[in-house]
């Protein structure tokens, strides 16, 4: 066949052949242009490509015959035959973009392909303030939700890719590390309830190291990773497995160092005219409520430490006063922290042979005491063409994480929720009370002391100096990869991809504090690893001149386990000493009651078939399948067959009107339909027994144990999932290609989810996996780009990216009202039938249907809460908008990027608290007068209760219905600013220096959330839920963000 | 040739490498973390279903001391006082941790013959389903928790249905018990592994589900008259039905749950007590019950609040109502904000929030949580006294939270039955006996409860006989100088509910019965709405089981109910 396609190839080729023409093509700097396409322009059957030289010899009718020289990474010439001999070919305005890699190191034109993919190069990553890959990504991609934790350095980062496609699983893309995947996940040991700012994994690589990161939004793109790659995959291509082989560059050592300050951003303006106190009463309160203003000369009040319990602990304080006025506490309690980066990258090869190595070190000292994070990491990556065809490229990587902090658990009011948290009695610290300066530990016995006379809140620097969350990786990952080349067009690669950490979890806390106060010592060790094998040929092929064809076959196994050992011990002996044998019992249950012994291993087996037809260079075609088999089911419904089908038309090269226009410089419209399985959580279908060890000891000291049948129903006919994608986009780049537009429709939806359905405890279970409901997703990505200057000295671009999602479940079986995601059971985000995921659930204010639903006030005049729970609002964002903007003149350049975020509800207990308790400038009303709050009595008249203004923010917010934290979450950033100057090549031409570069930047510099209190600066992009698919939209007192400012010096050798 | 034989190695690695994954695919299904449910064992199961029993009790207990002014209750009108959520983790516990475990290990025991384990199964499974009816009215039973053929929307059974089904479950336990078991539990959490004592309960519980039950069964009272003549009930102190808490602070926290939220090492007393309970027993009679300071351990003490000089002694924002007027709503006499000497608790429906008053509460006493006893020094009306905080870091003052549930108690049968003789027609002599029988049983029972613990009270404050005996006459005087036999039932259910400490189950179904105590304390709001006479369903059941409905608002009456009584 092949032999046939090539005769008749040969035959027709020979019949037109008339005229001789021999030329060369150079780049813009007179290097040849390897492989460039020549073409006869109106016969487009008769080309050739060029040499290693750049030469090409092609026959033609006469010399007067157009030819058309393209190649990727350049503008498309058109020359007459005749004046061919040196050709030279301008770099277009899409340069590295026009080639993706796709699956297990594929590179494809972008143009062939049905999707959309979004690529972040090196420079939008580089020298940046936050240590983060996935942060830095924020707003730089169309349909990529990226959301911090918090600004706790080392913190956890929330990715979702075309909004939530699931009600119970996860929801995070898979990260593809040089072809292999590696490992993302936040192994946090706890609940929100017990904070858990636990660090994500992909924080183990250094942005610097990055070479490229391209997303791969929709189905169409990553079905070929198979079911892992459903929630979109972020594609990492580091500098050691970016060589390419064949490289003959000359080395190059590249030196870089960064350092940034850390600040807290997000600082309340506190009241300096009242203080610590309720309603008429001066005193220890939690509470700012005093209605007495301060005095000058301040009042004298006794000293808090001035009580019974502390006079022997405290003897200097016996009959002390302290001046009752303001003190700056929360903002002295802060610190600024210190970033810095420093890195080295060693590039070079010889013939056949190329390697990159570097090394890169971390320091990030959080604003927080006691907070930071140190990353080294270590990489070697080649690429050597051996003889026989044989070409082996490899990369590994050595990264050590230590991520330190105060614990932060949640809190709903003051203290934590379960765990210990810094933040849980922070940010709402009475301005009277002068924490910063006043003792925070019991000398006797280390013991916490505050101002609260029944010492049931712990000082927050106690806190800082005996409480700490610890998390330490050792992580080595890599791949080998062996290719065969049979021929041109046909290849064999065989794979093999590692990623195995160990990641250490500690969380300790000495005696003494409000919580814990006995202390606890909690060590967990994880293990993960996880094996890639890959098996792939390829085969490609011209059929005719017309068509093209490339062929993929190819397997895959993917086994991933994770394992971890844990103990828990508390009630502390010795102060201060963290080792199991000074606590009294040990256990295996940590603090949420979770097993901290466990293990879950999971197999995936894939065999995939992908084919690409191409026709000319305009019309593309792809069809493939794919299937997969999953531990995680029984062997009856462990399969799924998925197939894809995409197709890219190019406009600009088929129409003949375009292909020579101004206007329209490229079109490219693209559309695909694909599937995709998902799995869910493995041990679902099969009962279990739950065992209770050392339950209960009774008084003569009998230690009772219990088993229990599980409270998961199994379900054994579960299966997978089915995803199906519709994808429409336009790509194009317009007027002079100053305008770049890149346009994406989608709809995706996900029926039959496996999802966890709650059961009423009265049927013997509390909840059960099953294929139930439906989840869709649709929405518009934008990317837009317009040129304003472009000449030799002076450039600037305007970049925006447009992000719409909206989403809705449901199909929801009859008996399926609600679904619990995230929170608490009775105040959360949910799922109803017929509404976005996501809907804030909680307690409402009483309202009376008969008077036009005013809210109903008791006789006491306060609000009356509504027995049964309503929503709240919608946590889902109506649209992000990101704008970057980029000035270079001559050698220095300027960049910024602006993200706004409208709409989207949010359930906010920061400000609720700073509100509710009196402290910032915002409640510096009147607070001697009397207040009414709106509103009818339970008969229905109009409320004239009087209420103290105390009452009003504290009982009538704070200990009311829910509904008064929930604020609209609209905000507006200023998330990077930088200005870099590159010193210009001559300067450096007697130096040893290659190049060199300084810039300055800074990180997340200002925002404004507006419907929130003026004085609370409350940030809304927050998650105390830590990293799941829910984490927006729900506040509980977590860590405030951080504002990053600093220099960078790059220095090439 | 080379490039043949390379495609050949690679298909056939391939293939070999797929044929053995799959293999290992079926052996990664079970979880390895967990046994199979093939492993259970029957001892395992019922020491589940007894130590989930007793978490089960505490929870619908606590619900009902707050309703019946026990233990403090919080929300200004009732419609607020719970929300549906609040009865998620009873629910919970009732059907998952009680009668589905119970339902699991059934044909376990069954095949092994151990009737003893069934009838222990059967006995706990009865309490619960009426306990369920008790407080929510009709509930899911007759497919609930049945773990071999699940039911994922359990049908709703009427309440009087489920007490059959309950009173039926108590037949069957006596038939179990009556046969030669294989083998006793390995832990017999109540009864230490004594059968009689079982049976003992099985026909108390009978005699208990009559007297609910009497306001709707008309041959209530030859029932009684049949379980009381054939004998063999709950009438002495060693037959009491108690669950009994360990010592044991961590690793398991094994102590009362009272215990644990009062003795804490930080931020003193979490919960407060009723005041009404204090006032009823430290002011109404004009003298001090001698169970007083085994039920309470005061932290300060200061007549009314005051020093003799007027002065506050506690600071005003720990107690803002301190030198207040009564509410007008108030009955005169009935107590406000602070019942005097210390004893500071809370009025009944208080919704404020929680000043720094922590020092100031009063805990629960020895008394069933297994605290420490009171020995604090009356004050003279001088100057305020404060005894050693109960704060201390090892959590250990007295008994060290070796408390009881006291499920059923010999002095709850003596009040009852005296209830059955004032109420069924039957004598008032009779029922005097019995009322004398029952306080002295709640006195003794208490009195003796330190012995127990090997805790010795401070000798000083330990009431003498003569003192018993005082309190026992001014009670028969009441009784006797009541003119009515509903006024002679006041004087024996106020007893009864001084008695039930700790038990809330009890005084709230009395209350609904009978409505009294009479004198009860209102709620602190004038309108609070009418008295909650069955609780909401709570959120797990609503949203989850497509048989559920929630009620209309907490004026439902259960069954049993006839509405007879007042309750406000």
């Amino acid at each position: 066949m092949l032999l046939l396609v090539s005769l008749v190839t040969f035959c027709f080729s020979t019949l037109v052949a008339q005229q001789s023409v021999t030329g060369k093509v150079l780049d813009d700097k007179g290097a040849p242009v390897v492989g460039a396409s020549v073409v006869q322009k109106n016969n487009r059957k008769n080309g050739t490509s060029t040499d290693a030289s750049g030469s090409f010899t092609l026959s033609v009718p006469s010399s007067g015959t157009v030819l058309v020289i393209s190649s990727v990474g350049f503008a498309a010439s058109e020359v007459a035959a005749s004046d061919a001999s040196k050709v030279t070919l301008a770099a277009s305005a899409e340069t590295i973009s026009e080639v993706v890699v796709t699956s297990l190191g594929i590179k494809r034109e972008k143009k062939a392909l049905g999707y959309a993919v979004a690529t972040v190069d090196k420079k939008q990553l580089e020298l940046r303030p936050d240590g983060d890959p996935m942060r830095l990504l924020q707003g730089k991609a169309p349909g990529v939700n990226i959301l911090n934790t918090s600004g706790i350095s080392g913190s956890g980062t929330n990715i979702t890719i075309r909004g939530v496609s699931t009600i119970s699983g996860n929801s995070q893309p898979l990260f593809v590390v040089d072809g292999v995947p590696f490992d993302g996940s936040t192994n946090a040991q706890a609940g929100f309830l017990y904070g858990n700012q636990t660090g994500s994994r992909f924080f183990d690589i250094d942005p610097n190291n990055i070479e490229s990161v391209s997303v791969l939004k929709g189905l169409s793109a990553t079905t070929q990773y198979g079911s892992l790659g459903r929630n979109g995959v972020v594609l990492i291509t580091t500098k050691n497995g970016a060589v390419s082989r064949g490289q003959r560059k000359k080395t190059e050592i590249t030196v870089s160092q960064s350092v940034f300050s850390n600040d807290v951003a997000n600082l309340p303006v506190y009241t300096e005219k009242y203080g610590n106190g309720f309603n008429n009463a001066v005193g220890n309160f939690f509470s700012n409520w005093a209605s007495i203003a301060f005095t000058d000369p301040p009042m004298r009040l006794p000293h808090p430490y001035d009580r019974a319990a502390l006079r022997g602990a405290f003897p200097e304080l016996v009959g002390a006063k302290y001046d009752y006025k303001f003190y700056p506490s929360v903002k002295n309690f802060f610190r600024t922290g210190v970033v810095s980066n420093t890195g080295i990258n060693i590039n070079g090869g010889g013939p056949g042979l190329a390697m990159n190595a570097n090394f890169s070190t971390l320091t990030d000292k959080g604003f927080t005491p006691e907070n930071d994070v140190v990353r080294h990491t270590f990489g070697v990556g080649g690429n050597a063409k051996l003889t026989n065809n044989f070409t082996l490229t490899s990369s590994l990587n050595f990264t050590t994480t230590k991520f330190n902090t105060p614990p932060t658990a949640s809190s709903t009011g003051s203290g934590s929720d379960n765990g210990v948290s810094v933040f849980g009695d922070l940010i709402y610290t009475p301005t009277s009370v002068d924490m910063v300066n006043w003792p925070y530990q019991n000398p006797a016995d280390g013991s916490s002391v505050y101002y609260r006379s029944g010492n049931d809140i712990t000082h927050p620097r106690w806190t800082i100096a005996n409480s700490r969350v610890k998390q330490n990786t050792n992580r080595a990952f890599g791949n080998v990869q062996l290719r065969y080349d049979f021929s041109k067009s046909l290849n064999f690669v065989y794979k093999i991809g590692f990623d195995n950490y160990g990641e250490e979890h500690i969380h300790q806390h000495n005696k003494g504090a409000a919580e814990f106060p006995l202390g606890f010592y909690r060590t967990t060790y994880v293990n993960r690893a996880i094996w890639d094998h890959s098996m792939l040929a390829s085969y490609n092929t011209q059929i005719t001149d017309d068509v093209t064809l490339n062929v993929e076959a190819g397997a895959n196994a993917y086994i991933n386990n994770y394992k971890q050992f844990g103990q828990y011990s508390s009630q502390q002996l010795v102060f201060n000493l963290f080792d199991h044998s000074n606590f009294i019992t040990q256990n295996k249950t940590g603090d949420s009651g979770d097993d901290l012994d466990y293990r879950v291993e999971q197999m995936l087996l894939g065999a995939f078939g992908f084919a690409s037809i191409g026709y000319k260079d305009y019309l593309y075609v792809n069809v493939g399948a794919r299937s997969d088999w999953s531990s995680k089911f029984e062997s009856a419904n462990r399969n799924k067959v998925y197939p894809n089908v995409t197709a890219s038309f190019i406009p600009t090269a088929a129409v003949d009107a375009l292909r020579s226009s101004k206007v329209v410089n490229y079109l490219k419209m693209r559309l695909g339909y694909s599937t995709s399985a998902s799995f869910g959580d493995a041990y679902q279908t099969r009962a279990i027994l739950g065992i209770q060890a050392n339950r209960f000891v009774t008084a003569g000291g009998t230690v009772v144990n219990s088993n229990t049948l599980g409270g998961r129903r199994p379900n054994p006919t579960l299966r997978p999932e089915l995803s199906k994608e519709t994808e429409f986009g336009i790509e194009g780049r317009l007027f002079n290609n100053r305008v770049n537009l890149d346009l994406t429709l989608y709809r995706r939806v996900n029926p039959d989810q496996i999802l966890d359905k709650d059961l009423d405890p009265a049927s013997g279970y509390t909840v059960q996996s099953i294929n139930a409901a439906t989840v869709e997703n649709k929405g518009i990505e934008l990317g837009l780009g317009y040129t304003i200057i472009r000449n030799k000295k002076f450039n600037w671009d305007i970049n925006t990216n447009f992000t719409l999602n909206r989403n809705k479940a449901y199909d929801f079986p009859a008996e399926i009202q609600q679904i619990g995601l995230a929170g608490y059971s009775d105040l959360g985000l949910f799922a109803f039938p017929n509404k976005p995921l996501g809907m804030i659930y909680g307690s409402k204010v009483l309202r009376d249907p008969n008077k036009g639903n005013q809210p109903v006030v008791g006789p006491d005049g306060n609000y009356l809460v509504d027995p049964t729970l309503g929503i709240l609002g919608d946590s889902n964002p109506d649209f992000q908008l990101t704008g970057i903007t980029s000035f270079s003149y001559k050698s220095f350049s300027f960049r910024m990027q602006w993200d706004y975020s409208r709409g989207g509800d949010m359930f906010a207990m920061t400000p609720l608290i700073l509100l509710s308790r009196g402290v910032t400038k915002d409640t510096e009303i009147d607070r001697q007068q009397m207040w009414v709050i709106p509103g009818v009595n339970q008969a229905g008249e109009p409320n004239t209760v009087q209420i103290a203004v105390a009452d009003v923010f504290f009982t009538n917010r704070l200990v009311s219905a829910d509904e008064f934290g929930v604020w609209d979450a609209t905000v507006i950033r200023l998330r990077e600013a930088s200005l870099s100057y590159a010193i210009p090549a001559n300067f450096l031409k007697d130096s040893p220096f290659g190049s060199a570069s300084l810039t300055l930047s800074g990180q997340n510099l200002w925002y404004k959330a507006p419907s929130f209190p003026k004085y609370n600066n409350f940030d809304p992009e927050t998650a105390t839920l830590g990293v799941s698919s829910y984490a927006r939209g729900f506040e509980l007192m977590t860590a405030p963000s951080s504002r990053r400012f600093g220099a960078s010096l790059r220095l090439t050798f | 040739m080379y490039k043949n034989k390379l495609i050949l190695v690679a298909v056939a690695a391939s293939l070999l490498t797929l044929s053995s994954c799959k293999k290992r695919l079926d052996d990664m299904l079970a979880n390895p973390n967990v046994p199979t449910l093939d492993k259970a064992d029957t001892d395992l199961y019922l020491n589940a279903a007894q130590l989930s029993f007793a978490s089960f009790f505490n929870s619908l207990s606590d619900r009902g001391m707050e309703m019946s002014r026990l233990w403090n209750m919080g929300g200004s009108i009732y419609l607020n006082a719970f929300r549906p959520e609040t009865f998620n983790g009873v629910w919970g516990n009732a059907y998952r941790n009680v009668v589905t475990q119970i339902n699991a290990m059934e044909p376990l025991a069954r095949a092994q013959n151990r009737f003893f384990h069934l009838g222990i199964g059967q006995v706990m499974k009865a309490y619960t389903g009426m306990a369920l009816v008790d407080f929510f009215g009709d509930v899911p039973w007759s497919e609930a928790g049945n773990p071999a053929n699940s039911v994922i929307n359990p049908k709703i059974d009427k309440g009087q249905d489920v007490y059959a089904n309950c009173l039926g479950l108590l037949d069957s336990a006596l038939v179990n018990f009556a046969k030669n078991a294989a083998s006793s539990p390995s832990s017999d959490l109540y009864y230490g592994g004594n059968k009689t004592r079982w049976i003992t309960l099985a026909k108390t519980l009978k005699l208990k589900a009559y007297m609910t039950t009497r306001l709707v069964d008309a041959s209530a009272g030859s029932k009684i008259a049949a379980v009381v003549a054939a004998g063999d009930i709950i009438d002495t102190e060693a037959e009491d039905f108690v669950f009994r808490f360990g010592t044991q602070l961590e690793n398991p926290n094994s102590r009362h749950p009272k215990y644990n939220s009062c003795y804490r090492a930080s931020g003193g007393v979490g919960t407060y007590i009723a005041n009404y309970i204090a006032w009823e027993m430290v002011t109404e009679k004009g003298m001090i019950d001698p169970r007083t300071r085994y039920y309470f351990r005061r932290q300060i003490t200061a007549r009314n609040g005051q020093t003799s000089s007027g002065q506050f002694i506690i600071p005003l924002p720990a107690l803002s109502c301190q030198g207040q007027l009564s509410p007008g709503h108030y009955p005169i006499g009935m107590v406000y904000c602070m019942t005097g000497d210390g004893y500071f608790g809370r009025d009944h429906g208080d919704p404020s929030g929680i000043p720094p008053d922590g020092q100031h509460r009063t805990a629960w006493g020895i008394y069933p949580a297994g605290g420490d006893f009171d020995a604090l020094a009356i004050n003279t009306g001088s100057a305020s006294s404060v005894q050693a905080s109960i704060v201390t870091l090892n959590g250990t003052p007295g008994a060290r939270g070796a408390g009881i549930h006291p499920i059923w108690l010999s002095s709850y049968t003596n009040f009852l039955l005296a209830e059955a003789q004032l109420a069924l027609g039957g004598s008032a002599a009779t029922a005097r006996t019995l009322l004398d029988a029952g306080v002295r049983q709640s006195i003794t029972k208490v009195l003796n409860f330190p012995a127990t613990m090997t805790v010795t009270p401070n000798p000083n404050f330990v009431p003498s006989t003569a003192a018993i005996n005082q309190y026992v006459n001014v009670v028969l005087g009441a009784y006797d100088a009541a003119s009515t036999n509903t006024a002679k039932l006041n004087v024996v259910m106020k007893e009864y509910h001084i008695a039930s400490f700790g038990n809330g189950i009890e005084p709230y179904n009395n209350y609904r019965r009978t409505g009294l105590p009479l004198n009860m304390q209102p709620m602190l709001n004038p309108l609070p709405g009418p008295f909650i006479r069955s609780v909401w369903y709570p959120t797990d059941h609503v949203t989850l089981n497509l048989n559920a409905r929630q009620k209309a608002d907490n004026t439902v009456k259960v069954f049993w109910d006839n509405g007879s009584a007042t309750c406000f």
